[in-house]
């Protein structure tokens, strides 16, 4: 189990989170916020990249910091920026990773098969990394990260830059391998995380928001939530969320104590609650 | 199990469980040389010098070139311990300033923070295998230098500069590295050549390094050496954040 007690980090006097505390379990977790709230800071300190300024990180009751080496043998990470070597094959990058995290070479040239097999990198495995596509190259990210069986695996902003299919890819990869282990995984893509995350942990003014799943998350703005056609006044203190092709054209999605006129009630997505609970964020 | 009489362990098996426990408590310090050693073994030279060989080629290279230089500035009257002094650790700054730029500048760096044997101890076992390496070719160099300089001084009298002007640059490289961002990796070097540059545009202090004993270089390369040594155990033992500046974009 992992536990954030009291987490506060700053960088100088910009504080990047503050007192953050939550709980860790065996499950997928996805963190959701805008850019810029501190959810890479968070991966980082998870990943002993970064330490807190206060609080601690507690694994099975023992502080991540001090138990080091044993520690980051549980842990695989996948960075925002992957970072590869580009004159290596991905069989060449994995044997490296895996001496790095001391996997005898019989075992980890078994492992890394599996692997190569589990994220459909098969056929590419002696190709040069430079050659692979963004999509190819987080397949062999993750691979990495998977390496020694992590009780917890971290994925800060894993689908950044792929397309459409190769994010859909990457969920169901990512679901596979959540049995068994804690997946968190960093993200300000809603759909990302919608299907697959039991628990979303969402951070707002450098502060923990709230963890709970995507249905009580979408429960809280059950009946607030209206579609009304497109041209339509919005009232005071109503909030324009987004908007989207109906059978009868352009609707708009509005976030409202009561049903404006025109209106009809709409079921609500976690995209919407994500735009209603981020609304004031990034206005000018 | 009568209550009254529960066996009890001797006193043989008391002591040896007591061992155990403290021994799964308090397991036993390894010593910096048998870590060191243990990573190399685990994980191989292969590994530790991984996706670094350009940089390597680059390095030699650099370092051969260099010689054509030294050797003229060598041959002039006066100017063979100022470059000593300068070029000693040359190979050994460009050996480590290359390898850390290109993990730097491919991303690998902060990621291989998270492995089981730490960048550290990896960045640690590459600076001494290039100390090591400066150490081999400094004795060629020297010889070179001796015979191109028409046996001005003493070889003995050159090879103790030029090794204690190497472990002192190893030393200063090692204390910079407790600067942050870009400093760390560039600020030994800088001051390295500020420090060099010196004796070659100043000739009362390449005069008074001329005077210096081999007796004195000697001790310092001695005391170098052992405050290299010293700070490297400090590093590897230190707890450095990896992804500090990335964390800020």
């Amino acid at each position: 189990m992992l536990s954030i007690e009291h987490v506060t980090k700053q960088y100088g006097k910009l504080t990047a989170l503050d007192d953050i505390s939550l709980t860790f379990t065996s499950g997928v977790y996805g963190l959701l916020s805008p850019n810029g709230a501190g959810k890479t800071t968070l991966i980082k300190m998870l990943a002993t990249l970064l330490f807190p300024t206060k609080g601690q990180i507690l694994w099975d009751g023992e502080d991540i910091l001090a138990l080091g080496a044993k520690y980051r043998g549980m842990l695989g990470y996948l960075p925002q920026q992957f970072g590869y070597y580009p004159g290596y094959t991905p069989r060449q990058f994995l044997r490296y990773a895996a001496a790095l995290q001391c996997i005898p070479k019989k075992t980890a040239d078994g492992r890394i098969e599996r692997l190569f097999e589990l994220v459909g990198l098969s056929d590419a495995t002696d190709k040069k990394l430079k050659k692979l596509s963004g999509g190819m190259l987080q397949r062999v990210g993750i691979a990495v990260a998977m390496l020694n069986d992590p009780k917890l695996l971290l994925l800060d902003e894993p689908t950044a830059g792929l397309d459409p299919r190769e994010r859909v890819r990457f969920r169901n990869l990512i679901h596979a391998l959540s049995e068994d282990r804690i997946v968190i995984l960093s993200t300000h893509i809603v759909s990302d995380i919608e299907t697959i995350a039991s628990q979303i942990v969402m951070l707002k003014d450098h502060r923990l928001y709230c963890c709970d799943s995507p249905a009580h998350i979408r429960e809280k703005f059950k009946d607030k939530i209206f579609e009304v056609p497109s041209g339509t006044g919005i009232g005071t203190g109503d909030y324009l969320l987004s908007e989207r092709q109906g059978n009868a054209g352009t609707v708009l999605r509005v976030l409202s104590d009561a049903c404006p006129t025109g209106g009809t009630p709409a079921e609500p997505g976690l995209e919407d609650a994500f735009l209603a609970i981020y609304r004031e964020e990034g206005r000018p | 199990m009568d209550p009254n009489n529960i066996p009890m362990p001797a006193e043989q098996e008391k002591q040896e469980a007591i061992s155990q426990i403290l021994d799964a408590a308090f397991p036993r310090p390894v010593s910096f040389r048998r870590e060191l050693w243990d990573t190399l073994c685990i994980a191989g030279i292969r590994t530790v010098f991984c996706g670094v060989g350009d940089c390597l080629a680059l390095a030699v290279l650099l370092w051969a070139f260099c010689l054509f230089p030294a050797s003229y500035l060598a041959n002039r009257a006066g100017g063979l311990a100022q470059v000593l002094l300068l070029l000693s650790p040359l190979l050994y700054a460009a050996l480590s300033l290359l390898t850390a730029w290109k993990d730097l500048q491919i991303g690998i760096r902060e990621w291989t923070c998270t492995f089981r044997i730490s960048a550290q101890i990896v960045s640690a076992l590459r600076m001494l295998c290039f100390g090591a390496a400066s150490v081999l070719v400094c004795v060629p160099a020297n010889l070179l230098l001796w015979s191109v300089s028409g046996h001005l001084h003493p070889l003995g009298w050159m090879l103790a500069l030029s090794l204690s002007s190497l472990f002192l640059y190893g030393t200063l490289s090692l204390l910079c590295l407790r600067l942050r961002g870009m400093m760390r990796i560039l600020a030994a070097p800088i001051i390295w050549l500020i420090i060099g540059v010196i004796p070659l545009m100043w000739p009362p202090a390449a005069a008074w390094l001329n005077t210096i004993p081999t007796v004195v270089f000697c001790l310092l390369f001695a005391c170098a050496l052992l405050l290299y040594l010293t700070e490297m155990r400090r590093f590897c033992r230190r707890s450095i954040e990896g992804g500090f500046s990335y964390a800020l974009h």
